[in-house]
């Protein structure tokens, strides 16, 4: 926003509260009433809004609290923004990003703890980005907001607590890009937004066990790393993906899908999806821990099938 | 498939294993598991395929085909020379591919009985030259000297270096009488992929050159050339390879 006049923010509580997840803090008072604007409660306006302003020349950013909203909005998403360039011809470009709160872990309960990246992958149109780290937050959403298309950026509600080094100076990321955050040999493991950490802690625990894991952490499901996907599976011979969607066309199920077509040669074994079971997610915190994939379920899923 | 079927095909071979055998030539039932639950790993296919290579033999040859007259075989290969590049000149090289291709002939017995012992390196007449070591191969090519001499003891081997710049490979026709030739082509710089002990993949700079083996295929059979090329390339990859040379 201080780089590019053009950057506005809206959504709900985003300007005098700082956002109710404390994302936007600091923000209102830096650029004024003007660039940064608290909505009223209706995610449609919120979204048309946006839309309009990207179209006439702003390059904004809207939050949508909690992406299970994102049903209440969904057509604006769907037929307008993610069809607009196409359904113009190219006239019409959409350089916008829809941030939200996505997935569960702080036991909000069924309605406000989905996540619900793999609806925005089966979209044409759309880009969908999920960072996992302080760094990837600040260089996924600055590549978001130089993009010309529209940006689902989710940010996974678990990890908000999360502390981590970031770099000094400007960061840029690059969108379509997945991130090797563990080195390994013996199993690929593939996973996103909350599970990353999760991830890295179940390889923790196996190499203990002699199992060498390399983690990736996706980052960006539209457009996929495939490349990167498909290196690790070729190194190790074995697929394992860490969803927190419900089992159902999870993100990991198509990236699975594209492993079998094209690397079927590389695999030693079945491919394997950790996920949430097909359910809603339950508010009581003992459920919700039990649904969602941990590290110890994680780690137990791998070590099983390695020794099979 | 019934669940009897499936529990009892529940330790097939993975598509990697599979594919693996298939490159190798290994008859994947034939080969007994090592890995957990008995299923077949990398290692057991590996092992597999060399016991298989150890049980042909020198002595297996296929007979030589029907050819009509005139007519050469060519396989060819192509040679890592890295290691050698910081040690040796040209003509050090050749010198290294002269003993190996010598010590590749030996080694296939009765397929190449009149192989003779001399070789022709570029005109160059090495007696003996099954038996010189490296250096001594060098020494000799340095000296020049006598011309290659009667038809009636002209050698049956030949090497043939002169290769201009940008020029690959040159396909040398047998000249009269001769069994197999060996040409060498110029050595080029080019990236290639290397594989790390943890089996991660790098991009990497070799000194490569192309090495052909032209065969009378009336008196020397596909395999035997094939063999004795892959042999020399081998030989030539070996650190030993450049002994001698940088004193």
């Amino acid at each position: 926003m201080a780089r590019d006049d053009r950057v506005v923010l809206i959504g709900e509580d985003v300007a005098g509260s700082g956002g109710v997840f404390k994302t936007t803090v600091g923000l209102l008072d830096q650029f004024g009433p003007k660039r940064v604007i608290d909505t009223p409660i209706s995610e449609q306006a919120i979204l048309g809004a946006v839309m309009g302003a990207a179209m006439t020349g702003l390059r904004p950013v809207a939050e949508i609290m909690f992406s299970d909203f994102f049903a209440v909005c969904w057509d604006l998403v769907v037929n307008q923004m993610a069809k607009t360039r196409y359904m113009t011809n190219g006239q019409v470009a959409l350089p916008l990003v829809v941030k939200s709160g996505n997935g569960g872990g702080l036991r909000f309960g069924a309605q406000h703890s989905q996540a619900i990246e793999n609806w925005a992958m089966a979209v044409p149109g759309l880009k969908v980005v999920t960072p996992s780290t302080p760094e990837d937050v600040i260089g996924l959403m600055a590549a978001a907001v130089r993009d010309d298309d529209p940006v689902l950026f989710f940010e996974a509600k678990g990890l908000y607590p999360t502390k981590g080094e970031v770099p000094a100076g400007e960061i840029v990321d690059t969108l379509g890009t997945a991130k090797v955050r563990r080195a390994g040999t013996d199993a690929t493991v593939l996973a996103l937004g909350l599970m990353v950490p999760r991830a890295m802690q179940a390889a923790d625990h196996l190499a203990g066990q002699g199992i060498s894991v390399e983690v990736i952490d996706v980052r960006s499901l539209v457009p996929l790393d495939t490349a990167t996907i498909l290196g690790s599976v070729a190194k190790t011979g074995r697929l394992f993906t860490v969803e927190e969607n419900p089992r159902l066309l999870g993100w990991g199920a198509e990236i699975v899908s594209i492993v079998a077509e094209e690397s079927f040669w590389d695999l030693d074994a079945p491919i394997e999806r950790i996920t949430t079971p097909h359910i809603p997610l339950p508010s009581a915190d003992s459920l919700e821990d039990l649904v969602l994939p941990s590290a110890d379920s994680i780690a137990q899923t791998v070590e099983k099938a390695l020794q099979a | 498939m019934s669940a009897a079927t499936i529990q009892r095909r529940r330790h097939v071979h993975s598509p990697r294993m599979r594919k693996l055998a298939r490159d190798a030539g290994v008859d994947l039932d034939a080969v007994r598991g090592s890995g957990p639950s008995g299923r077949v790993v990398r290692e057991d296919i590996l092992r597999a395929a060399s016991t298989q290579d150890a049980a042909a033999g020198p002595d297996h040859v296929a007979p030589p085909a029907a050819v009509a007259a005139g007519a050469f075989g060519v396989v060819v290969g192509e040679v890592d020379v890295t290691h050698l590049r910081a040690l040796a000149s040209r003509a050090g090289l050749i010198a290294v591919i002269a003993a190996e291709t010598m010590r590749a002939l030996r080694r296939q017995g009765a397929a190449t009985t009149d192989v003779g012992e001399s070789l022709d390196v570029d005109g160059i007449l090495v007696e003996h030259a099954a038996d010189l070591t490296v250096p001594a191969m060098l020494r000799r090519i340095a000296e020049g000297g006598r011309a290659t001499s009667s038809p009636d003891d002209a050698p049956r081997v030949a090497i043939k270096s002169r290769a201009g710049d940008g020029l690959l490979l040159h396909l040398h026709p047998l000249d009269a009488d001769r069994l197999l030739t060996v040409g060498v082509g110029a050595v080029v710089e080019r990236p290639v992929v290397a594989c790390l002990p943890d089996r991660e993949h790098v991009i990497a700079v070799a000194a490569l050159a192309n090495v052909s083996v032209t065969y009378d295929p009336a008196r020397i059979s596909a395999a035997v050339a094939e063999t004795v090329l892959g042999q020399v390339i081998a030989g030539v990859r070996e650190p030993a390879a450049a002994r001698g040379l940088a004193d």
